[in-house]
């Protein structure tokens, strides 16, 4: 999987839990108009598919990084790729 | 006609044709060397006419604020920010709201409450400029309907979300619900450039401004709740 161009991640921290968004811009804007906000985790997530690795690759490394069991973190994932895909952002 | 205008402490030579435009900016006009030029073409004004009814004397100043707009984001880290700004005690803090909230209704409250030490910087659209690390709210030529407004630039200490309520009371902002008014509140991009210039204003606003949301019965009371709740 890939992140398609033309969104852009950011960190915006207010306070000490990250919050992250995401902005698309040119076609990219076309599903997204305003922006997603992201958790630590989902832009975890995001920056792993940027880099092009598969649902599995990214549940995996997740478990090694935060120490959690890997059935929870599976569903995290899914989630956090069925919005990106809601708002267009991936390349399957 | 030309002259030289400084808005964000930044100095800008703008060439325009008519006089509204003189006496809406005669406020910001500065003897300092012009860092950025602002010029219209017939397509500017075209633009304008298609938005609006207005005489095109009226509208020549949105043409030129359009262009100051991408100048102050793309080289100086400024965005216009839609609010109202007072000054108080050398901070500056930013009311902002859906139009017909009363942000210049509290402004006024809070003149009234706190007398010659709190100013007016902008009653509609304020700038907030990131300069060497800091926050800044100054003033702009475009302070909405009642005109109050002065050319002075100071750190950005809160911003407050203005809602109507049974009762005065002021609470922090979530990191979400803040990120969320500045979305609202702030000028758009139309590249990817440009999106990475806005989110670093954000991002930096976010970081070091506090954000609260002050819910307030429509009178001077609201003004004490505001000055006790953010400002002292």
């Amino acid at each position: 999987m890939k992140i398609k161009s033309g969104f852009i991640l950011r960190e915006m921290s207010g306070d000490e839990q990250g919050t992250y968004i995401v902005v698309a811009v040119g076609e990219a804007s076309k599903n997204l108009s305003g922006y997603l906000t992201l958790n630590e985790t989902g832009a975890f997530i995001w920056k792993m598919l940027e880099k092009g690795a598969t649902e599995e690759e990214t549940a995996l490394k997740i478990c090694e990084e935060y120490d959690a069991p890997i059935c929870t973190v599976s569903n995290d994932v899914k989630c956090v790729i069925e919005t990106l895909e809601k708002i267009g952002a991936l390349d399957v | 006609m030309q002259g030289v205008y400084s808005f964000a402490k930044v100095n800008f030579l703008i060439e325009y044709k008519y006089r509204y435009t003189r006496e809406l900016f005669k406020a910001y006009e500065t003897c300092g060397e012009p860092s950025a030029v602002i010029t219209l073409s017939d397509s500017d004004y075209e633009f304008e006419k298609q938005k609006s009814k207005a005489p095109i004397e009226y509208l020549e100043n949105l043409a030129i604020l359009r262009k100051i707009i991408k100048v102050l984001l793309n080289d100086f880290s400024a965005v216009l920010f839609h609010g109202s700004a007072v000054e108080y005690r050398g901070n500056g803090y930013l009311f902002t709201a859906p139009s017909g909230t009363g942000k210049s209704t509290h402004a006024r409250y809070l003149k009234e409450y706190l007398g010659d030490v709190l100013n007016y910087i902008n009653d509609d659209k304020p700038i907030i400029r990131v300069e060497n690390g800091t926050v800044l709210v100054c003033g702009s030529a475009w302070n909405g309907k009642h005109g109050i407004g002065s050319n002075i630039c100071v750190p950005l200490k809160a911003v407050c979300l203005l809602k109507r309520g049974n009762e005065n009371k002021i609470e922090p902002l979530s990191n979400a619900l803040a990120i969320k008014t500045l979305f609202e509140q702030t000028v758009s991009y139309s590249s990817e450039e440009e999106a990475v210039k806005l989110l670093n204003v954000l991002s930096k606003i976010v970081e070091s401004v506090n954000f609260y949301t002050l819910y307030c019965v429509n009178d001077i009371s609201s003004a004490k709740t505001s000055h006790e709740g953010m400002m002292l």
